[in-house]
């Protein structure tokens, strides 16, 4: 059915696995990182200064700009499907193909400023204004990792609409969950 | 002009069915280039892009979302309505009753209104029918009560109101405890009456001896706990709102863990999904600042407010018609969308007009929650009649009643606000 290349979709579903399990991880280690921050500031009166920074730049950036490629290969961003839903698939397809074709070049615009980001911050050794000096590029990178995972995953979803197939994202949001168990419905799309 | 068109391309991308955050991105990014030039337009999306998601506040949302995920593993929340059941015994509709009262614990640690309604309809809507209730009946319950979870902390969409309006989130989550109780009160007072009205429908409880009750005091007691540190520490102000969110997660994950119900497996499962739930809330946020952007060059925000303050229209009459959009725009939007896109535009002219920001946040997000159990497009609706094999409608006719009486608990807290704004007005700042 898919026109595309078998292995080159496999690819990149793998490298969003592994990216939504590293950002995942990145949650986990807030937890512990944040819980013994207060454990030792109210146990021992002796803050860990770092935490503030680890948190609030590297771990919430990559967690969330690792997971957004994935989240919309589940249909996980939230969209209006009640229009989408009385479409005939021919419009659908048409106004699917339109929509995520003007998205694909602002996604352009965040990689390849994000990668001139990175570069700039790298050959000039810049350091965040924090309790440490860490470096800044660790974190600026994952803008052009996510978001480029993300664009890939777009122009996937467009060509094969072109070609005639049937998409590499859900075409309806949020509704892509089987009545097998709460954890599963949280998962959908909705969120709040 | 151009703040018109822009507004007009965003609701088509948003019809279309593209996620909200790309038909924000887009909309905002056109305005950008449209306003200014290519140059303004590039330098703002990019410089939005990390700056949006790079907030150590923001990660009370993925640490509160990964909180509920471990409760959900942990399956307290399967025996909370058996536990609320046996303590309600046998006032009457007590199954019902139980529901709601199940719906305001779990709303408590889960913060997510669909996960609620879903938890619920597994558990309590085949209790209930054993004892007679219709499903309409039931799943209306069931699906109104799933709303709850909105108003008592830890709300996500409380705390995004917080992020946006520059309101303090720790205020806001306090604000919402006793307009949910008071909610989940009216709720089981529509249960009574029912009863009363219709003993066939709605049957009464049964009693159960002491010792049973004080046996499921062990099954909610660790979650109350839990709850109770939540809370505690917020409304003391011993942590940040961020602190907190960190440490429910945490004793959650515990919690999972002393019942051995955390497997590797649920593990992966529960942060992967945490990620994906706050991803898609961090998506929308920097659409919704690209699209923000391209408003407040147009001038547009300035010149509403000026506009609405210079009619020196009656505040109530403004605060009126504002709810109405809101109920409006909550049959065709999600929450977050709404509050992202609206409350930059609407909050200077609530505090314009006199109101407390705290106040309007709880009272907004409950109106645009209140999409959730309405036509077209009520998740928790479809939520509990995906659950129950049971038609849409059925449900939204089993919705009516509690409907009316959540509306009604606007209007009482549209006029009097005291009544949301008390307890957080005797908070240690």
């Amino acid at each position: 059915m898919a026109p595309l290349p078998t292995r080159l979709v496999r690819f990149i579903d793998k490298l969003e696995n592994v990216a939504i399990l590293a950002a995942g991880l990145c949650l986990l280690v807030m937890m512990f990182v944040v819980t013994l921050d207060v454990a030792m500031r109210y146990g021992f009166n002796a803050p860990l200064g770092w935490v503030y920074d680890l948190v609030g730049k590297y771990l919430i950036v990559a967690a969330f700009f690792l997971a957004v490629s994935e989240t919309l290969r589940r249909g996980g961003h939230v969209a209006v499907d009640l229009f989408r839903n009385m479409m005939k698939p021919r419009v659908r397809r048409a106004v699917d193909i339109l929509g995520y074709a003007a998205t694909a070049p602002i996604l352009l615009v965040i990689v390849v400023t994000g990668i001139e980001t990175v570069k700039r911050a790298y050959v000039r050794d810049e350091v965040i204004t924090g309790v440490v000096a860490w470096p800044t590029w660790p974190y600026y990178i994952f803008v052009p990792i996510g978001i480029g995972l993300l664009l890939l995953r777009v122009i996937l979803h467009i060509v094969d609409l072109v070609l005639g197939g049937e998409g590499y994202v859900p075409s309806v949001s949020g509704d892509h969950t089987e009545p097998e168990g709460p954890a599963s419905v949280d998962s959908s799309g909705d969120g709040v | 002009m151009i703040a018109i068109a822009g507004s007009l391309l965003l609701v088509l991308l948003l019809a279309m069915g593209l996620p909200v955050a790309f038909a924000m991105a887009v909309a905002g990014a056109a305005g950008l280039w449209f306003v200014g030039d290519l140059g303004i337009m590039i330098g703002i999306v990019k410089s939005t892009t990390i700056s949006s998601v790079a907030s150590y506040e923001l990660i009370t949302i993925p640490m509160f979302i990964l909180m509920a995920e471990f409760i959900i593993i942990s399956k307290i929340a399967d025996e909370l309505f058996d536990a609320t059941a046996v303590w309600v015994g046998r006032t009457p509709g007590g199954l019902g009753v139980a529901t709601v009262l199940a719906g305001a614990f779990f709303g408590a640690i889960s913060g997510s209104s669909t996960a609620s309604a879903a938890t619920l309809s597994s558990t309590s809507i085949p209790a209930m029918m054993r004892q007679g209730y219709s499903l309409r009946f039931a799943g209306g319950i069931v699906a109104t009560t799933g709303t709850l979870a909105m108003l008592i902390p830890p709300s996500i969409a409380l705390i995004l109101y917080g992020l946006i309006a520059e309101v303090s989130i720790g205020r806001l989550l306090i604000a919402g405890i006793v307009p949910g109780l008071l909610v989940a009160l009216v709720l089981t007072l529509v249960i009574f009456v029912m009863s009363l009205l219709r003993p066939s429908q709605v049957p009464p409880g049964q009693a159960y001896s002491i010792k049973r009750k004080l046996q499921m005091l062990k099954v909610t007691g660790p979650m109350l706990a839990l709850f109770a540190m939540v809370t505690g520490v917020l409304y003391l102000g011993v942590a940040t709102p961020t602190e907190a969110s960190a440490l429910g997660a945490f004793g959650a994950f515990v919690l999972s863990t002393l019942y051995r119900r955390l497997t590797v497996a649920g593990l992966f499962q529960a942060i992967s999904n945490a990620a994906r739930i706050s991803c898609m809330i961090g998506l929308i946020i920097i659409g919704a600042h690209i699209f923000g952007y391209f408003f407040t060059l147009t001038q547009a925000t300035q010149t509403i407010t000026d506009w609405i303050i210079g009619l020196n229209a009656m505040p109530y009459m403004v605060l009126f018609i504002l709810l109405i959009i809101y109920l409006i725009l909550g049959c065709f939007l999600d929450q977050v969308a709404i509050l992202i896109l609206t409350v930059p535009v609407v909050l200077p002219i609530i505090v314009g007009i006199g109101f407390d920001p705290v106040w309007f946040g709880v009272v907004v997000v409950m109106t645009a929650e209140i999409g959730m159990i309405t036509p077209p497009v009520g998740m928790n609706v479809f939520v509990v009649s995906r659950y129950t094999i049971c038609p849409v409608h059925e449900i939204f006719a089993g919705v009516l009643p509690f409907l009316v009486a959540v509306l009604s608990m606007i209007v009482v807290f549209a006029v009097w606000p005291e009544i949301i704004m008390w307890v957080p007005n005797q908070m240690a700042n």
